[in-house]
């Protein structure tokens, strides 16, 4: 049982995107995707919610193709958490929230749907701000705000037991580091919960520290994938991001930490860098 | 269960109490003006005699006296003319609401990014060429001829300016009021041409109809265009929760498992048939679509499930009530009802964009 990307290959604009990419995210595990920018991340993660189809290869969710599942069966197995969202209309928190139970409708249990968004309220800590507009709400509680949306859609039902998958596309875009944190630790808390979480991220000392499990996409394929210890290291930073980095280990958690100290200069061929179409 | 959860249930029950209130609060002050605009005019017909007619028309005792020429006068001038206000206001209304959840902004309105006067340009060419056009149809669907030029010149507007102002699934709002302005400055240059063109008797009908009017409809006019506003009026209120969810952005409606582009096609097809039908009936009545949907937003809230039923009742309510001034204000001669509305609209648009400033509703 795994949302599982296979030998996916993508272009835009005729230029290949992804070659060959296969990622996969089981549930339980925090996986995170890191890589230079215009290494076809986003172009990735677009693929894995199935909002885009690969030119070749295939992507399943618990070994069934992504095209073959109906939407709201879909919609209710897996959820995504956009970079930054355009609600730009007053709702209240708990609405927005609700709207995640959209594809749980035609039951109409709203009894239940209330339950749930109570629940991704307080997983979130946003249990006080259900009644606020979300139009008034910092950055840092929009992105919550959100993730509680997300939560919702997801939330597993009593009577099927069947995993979850949550998407995060650089979730931690615009948050400060308390925030980021936060955010990371919310997702990180929904594996124990059998959730398999996805998460797109910038920075490589986060996706270290919360990741269970580490890819690193550079030039379109994953150059690299395993526990953030074995495969960060000086060698692969250069190759794949074209920095220098030193890899130190933290003294408390034992989790890997990059240093970089510059651009990567001999040896080191790296993509043409491309820039990362703004979504 | 925790206190979160108690909290959420009463907070949600608060809030259907508070719905179910506005709407049936409007739809009592929609019952007034409805009776208020069966009553009024040269020959009075008090609020009694009116139910007393209505229920004598459909065979039900009738609670109050009334006179023959008063059953005449309402049966067969005011009713259909109320009717008609009670569609347009609703169908215009309803069709500005779900464009602005569409574009995800409330500046949108049939009137502004040129739905109306796509569809206006339409029906003026069929009222000038209509003729010898109508007469190629076959004779069950020449009845529907002016609908049908209208409604396909609103749809061809509507996806103008959808294509051009909707970029990756985001709406520009310069781009998409600019696009009106565009649309718009088209379709007065093909209705001045049409004007040119047009001998006496054309041009009475089509000055008439520009200006936007409820009146000189007799029930032959309004029947057939009837259900071409009444379904899509309808079925556009049916469609808050995936409107609501659009609000989050098209890509995340499609994650949470709307068939997005269906829905878009469908919002824009309804919004075009709903505007058409009563652009072909009243003219181009501006504003109505911007104005409603915002002022039930202030009141209420952005929840297209209650925005959507509110926007019906109130349109047609603010609909029925500016006919009522504009049978009044210049007695005998009657006000055509557009010029009413966007002298109300108008200023209310200016209104919204300095107050946009402030970071307000959008």
């Amino acid at each position: 049982m795994t949302l599982a990307a296979d030998m996916v290959h993508a272009a835009r604009g005729g230029r290949p995107v992804l070659r060959a990419a296969s990622l996969a995210v089981a549930p339980g595990e925090l996986v995170a995707v890191i890589g230079p920018n215009g290494a076809g991340k986003s172009t990735l993660l677009d693929i894995l919610t199935g909002s885009r189809r690969p030119d070749r290869g295939t992507v399943t969710l618990d070994g069934r193709p992504l095209a073959d599942w109906p939407r709201p069966a879909l919609a209710r197995r897996r959820a995504v958490l956009p970079q930054a969202s355009t609600l730009d209309f007053p709702f209240p928190v708990l609405d927005v929230v609700l709207l995640g139970r959209s594809p749980h409708a035609g039951g109409g249990d709203r009894a239940r749907d209330l339950r749930v968004a109570a629940a991704a309220l307080r997983a979130t800590g946003l249990q006080g701000l259900a009644h606020r507009r979300y139009t008034t709400l910092s950055g840092g509680e929009r992105q919550r705000a959100q993730l509680a949306r997300a939560l919702a859609q997801i939330w597993p039902a009593d009577d099927d037991p069947s995993p979850a998958y949550l998407l995060l596309d650089e979730p931690t875009n615009n948050l400060d580091l308390a925030h980021q944190h936060e955010l990371l630790a919310a997702a990180r808390e929904l594996t124990g919960r059998g959730v398999g979480v996805l998460a797109i991220l910038h920075d490589p000392n986060l996706a270290a520290q919360y990741a269970d499990r580490l890819a690193i996409l550079a030039g379109g394929t994953v150059a690299a994938s395993g526990p953030p210890a074995a495969i960060l290291d000086a060698g692969t930073l250069a190759e794949t991001f074209g920095v220098e980095a030193e890899i130190l280990t933290h003294p408390r958690t034992g989790r890997p930490v990059v240093l970089s100290t510059g651009r990567a200069t001999a040896g080191t061929d790296r993509q043409h860098p491309t820039m990362e179409t703004p979504r | 269960m925790s206190v979160a959860a108690a909290d959420l249930f009463a907070l949600e029950r608060r809030r259907v109490r508070r719905g179910a209130a506005a709407l049936a609060g409007l739809g009592l002050a929609l019952t007034a003006l409805l009776l208020a605009g069966l009553g009024h005019g040269a020959v009075a017909i008090a609020p009694l005699q009116s139910v007393a007619i209505l229920a004598d028309a459909v065979g039900l005792p009738a609670p109050a006296p009334f006179e023959p020429v008063q059953r005449t006068v309402l049966l067969s001038i005011r009713l259909p003319r109320v009717v008609l206000g009670l569609l347009a206001g609703a169908s215009l209304a309803v069709a500005g609401a779900a464009l602005q959840g569409l574009f995800r902004n409330p500046l949108a309105d049939p009137g502004l990014i040129g739905v109306s006067s796509g569809a206006g340009l339409a029906a003026a060419a069929a009222i000038v060429f209509g003729a010898p056009a109508a007469a190629l149809l076959p004779a069950a669907l020449a009845g529907f001829f002016l609908p049908l030029a209208a409604f396909a010149g609103g749809l061809a507007a509507t996806l103008v300016v959808y294509r051009i102002a909707t970029r990756d699934g985001r709406t520009q709002v310069a781009t998409l009021l600019l696009a009106g302005v565009a649309l718009n400055a088209i379709a007065n240059a093909g209705l001045g041409l049409l004007i040119f063109m047009s001998d006496e008797q054309e041009l009475r009908d089509l000055n008439f109809w520009l200006l936007g009017s409820l009146g000189g409809n007799t029930w032959r006019d309004l029947l057939p265009v009837a259900p071409f506003v009444i379904l899509p009026t309808l079925l556009l209120t049916l469609l808050a929760r995936p409107l609501n969810a659009l609000l989050l952005g098209e890509t995340e409606a499609g994650h949470l498992g709307f068939a997005v582009e269906r829905l878009k096609r469908g919002i824009v097809v309804l919004v075009a048939l709903a505007v058409g039908a009563s652009v072909a009936l009243t003219g181009i009545i501006g504003f109505i679509g911007l104005v409603v949907p915002h002022l039930v937003r202030l009141a209420l809230g952005p929840d297209h499930r209650l925005l959507l039923p509110a926007s019906v009742l109130l349109g047609a309510a603010l609909m029925l009530g500016a006919d009522l001034l504009a049978r009044t204000l210049v007695l005998p001669a009657e006000l055509p009802i557009g010029i009413l509305t966007s002298c109300v609209g108008g200023p209310f648009f200016l209104w919204l964009l300095v107050r946009r400033r402030d970071g307000g509703l959008w």
